[in-house]
């Protein structure tokens, strides 16, 4: 499993899954762009670089999500995907780069939801028996 | 709630909750029925705010309280100016969110006959859901001077009438706004999207008058009579407001370890107020309360607009006064009493709404003898409420109040429980016409998935923090 929701009242909740923490950031990039619209409809028309830095790994998931929703507004672009290359400690503090790839929006697309942030609240990065993942809530 | 979340009655629609390592008393407002239905989340999270430096008195549940993040929704919570703490998570992202209603002379006859032509213009001229663009594009400098001066900016650019001032909390400005705190990224998110609607629970709405309870303040408010056709607005600072919010939650869990500050919850983070970076802090969120007001007071001209193009009569001859505007994620120094003393507090309202009674000195001279208004919305099947503030609100609340019906039902929950045309079909069935920007929008937010307005009014009356005045019902719906 890529990712899984989870109940949440008011907002959506979610865990992404994998082997390395690459592989998690981009499931949890998935998780993120799935609440904003169908993402298996989008072209692949332009891809943009993306960079954050944080004091910590789990940190560094929101930093990660909260640039990627940044480029999308800033950009209007709507993503289909987030791909980090590298995730890597240096002098006590996390960094990630890599990059995003969708379509240009326009008036015609079916989108589902805005998403406002995302939040530090149950924040999760962890390890448990050699898994991987994080765990996110993102205020709608 | 359950078993470990043990009430006491302080006194009628006040419960007191039992927790260890309380500060001060977490208490929760409502009736009984209501309390016990309350998320143990919530409640949870309620506690936690009682944990955080120079906090006073209590920390307030609102009967609308349901799970956030950091704060409840629904939460208040009074910090001493001079020592204690502001926490981001204490307003939420969406800062200002806020809702705003206006009155007409128009009656339910009058518009019946034009209502889906009415509600298709607004829908046409207020952009709303995810990738809505603005028709207004502001230059970076254009958007600084808007967060500098409120809502004075959009009056002067032709976006409403001078009167409107007077009926919005603050004047729709606070003046500590400095842009140079805000970031270039919160500028860059809220070019683009300052006069639009966004998605979530914002709305449009036109109604119609259902009842009035307090004739003579309602009179007062500009509502005269059953029928009378009314408009509100819900929405807040967009982007701008998110990126202020996300870029400072960032900056203060590092102040957090700099400042050793203890915090159950990371999306507690916080920082005394009189800190460099607590009062960085205040000036950039005061810049979003300034967007958001900006944006509610353009959506409005917009929809003054509509109403002049469809029934070709000018807004003013239409009557289409602001009766007031109110943020309900917000914080502010304010002084009140507490144990008998005179204090400077900041008062953290997350999803709550500022409910002062007569004769506070920062209400405008046309409410200074009613109270102020309080707007409450509820879901889009049932009703909304105009209410005034009371000096009960002052003693027990810090003069707050409820903001809304809150949700009881999660939004994957109540997507599995009903369909976009479902939802449709019966409010129009009731006579409403809607309009949504996205149809998991309008599933998501279907009456169902909320707690009943009327228990949550119920509650803030039988606590007394504030009085009905009048009831109106939906007729036509923009979503987000």
């Amino acid at each position: 499993m890529d990712f899984e929701y989870l109940e949440h009242t008011a907002d959506v909740k979610f865990r992404a899954y994998g082997s390395t923490w690459e592989n998690v950031f981009r499931n949890a990039a998935k998780a993120m762009l799935e609440v904003m619209t169908d993402t298996s409809i989008l072209k692949e028309e332009k891809e943009i670089r993306l960079k954050a830095n944080a004091s910590t790994l789990d940190e560094l998931v929101v930093a990660w999500l909260s640039e990627i929703l940044f480029q999308s507004e800033t950009k209007e672009i709507i993503f289909k995907e987030a791909k980090p290359e590298k995730i890597w400690e240096e002098n006590r503090k996390w960094y990630v780069k890599g990059t995003a790839i969708g379509q240009k929006m326009n008036k015609n697309m079916k989108f589902k939801t805005e998403i406002k942030a995302v939040t530090y609240h149950e924040l999760e990065a962890k390890e448990k028996n050699g898994k991987k993942y994080c765990q996110v809530i993102v205020d709608i | 709630m359950t078993s470990s979340d043990i009430m006491k009655k302080v006194r009628e629609g006040i419960w007191e909750l039992e927790g260890k390592d309380l500060q001060v008393p977490a208490r929760v407002v409502g009736t009984e029925k209501l309390v016990n239905s309350i998320e143990e989340g919530a409640l949870q999270q309620i506690k936690n705010v009682t944990t955080l430096p120079g906090i006073v008195k209590h920390a307030i549940a609102m009967p609308d309280i349901h799970w956030g993040y950091g704060f409840p929704i629904g939460g208040v919570a009074a910090m001493d100016a001079k020592t204690g703490v502001i926490s981001p998570g204490g307003i939420g992202f969406d800062i200002n969110c806020g809702i705003r209603m206006l009155r007409t002379n128009l009656t339910e006859e009058d518009i019946r006959p034009k209502l889906n032509e009415l509600v298709r213009e607004i829908f046409n001229n207020v952009p709303a859901g995810l990738g809505g663009k603005s028709k207004l594009r502001l230059t970076k400098e254009e958007l600084d001077e808007a967060c500098v001066r409120g809502s004075e900016w959009a009056i002067e650019n032709g976006y409403g009438w001078k009167e409107d001032l007077e009926r919005t909390e603050d004047y729709g400005r606070r003046k500590e706004a400095d842009p140079t705190k805000v970031s270039d990224n919160a500028k860059k998110r809220g070019m683009p999207q300052f006069g639009t609607l966004g998605s979530g629970n914002h709305f449009l709405e036109i109604q119609k008058v259902e009842e009035i309870y307090e004739p003579e303040i309602a009179k007062a408010f500009g509502i005269d009579k059953v029928g009378q056709i009314t408009i509100m607005i819900h929405c807040g600072s967009r982007g701008y407001g998110h990126q202020v919010a996300s870029d400072y939650l960032k900056i203060f869990e590092d102040a957090v370890r700099k400042y050793n500050i203890k915090i159950p919850d990371k999306q507690l983070a916080c920082a005394p107020l009189t800190s460099q970076e607590g009062q960085d802090y205040l000036k950039a969120m005061y810049c979003a309360v300034n967007y958001a007001w900006n944006n509610r007071q353009v959506i409005m001209h917009w929809t003054r607009e509509a109403f002049e193009k469809i029934f070709g009569k000018t807004a003013k001859e239409m009557e289409m006064n602001l009766i007031y505007d109110v943020a309900h994620n917000i914080a502010k120094i304010e002084e009140h009493t507490i144990n008998g003393e005179k204090r400077e507090v900041v008062v953290h309202r997350k999803g709550a709404t500022r409910a002062f009674p007569a004769g506070r000195p920062e209400l405008p001279e046309i409410y200074k003898k009613t109270g102020q208004p309080v707007i409450i919305p509820g879901d889009m099947g049932t009703a909304s409420y105009l209410l005034v503030g009371t000096e009960a609100a002052l003693e027990w609340t810090f003069g707050s109040t409820c903001h809304g019906s809150g949700r009881v039902m999660s939004r994957a929950a109540a997507k599995k429980k009903y369909s976009a045309e479902e939802v449709k079909n019966k409010l129009e069935a009731k006579g409403e016409v809607i309009m949504s920007a996205s149809k998991d929008g309008l599933v998501e937010e279907a009456p169902g998935a909320y707690k009943r307005i009327d228990d949550v009014i119920e509650s803030v009356e039988l606590a007394g923090i504030s009085k009905k005045v009048a009831k109106v019902v939906p007729l036509g719906v923009i979503k987000g």
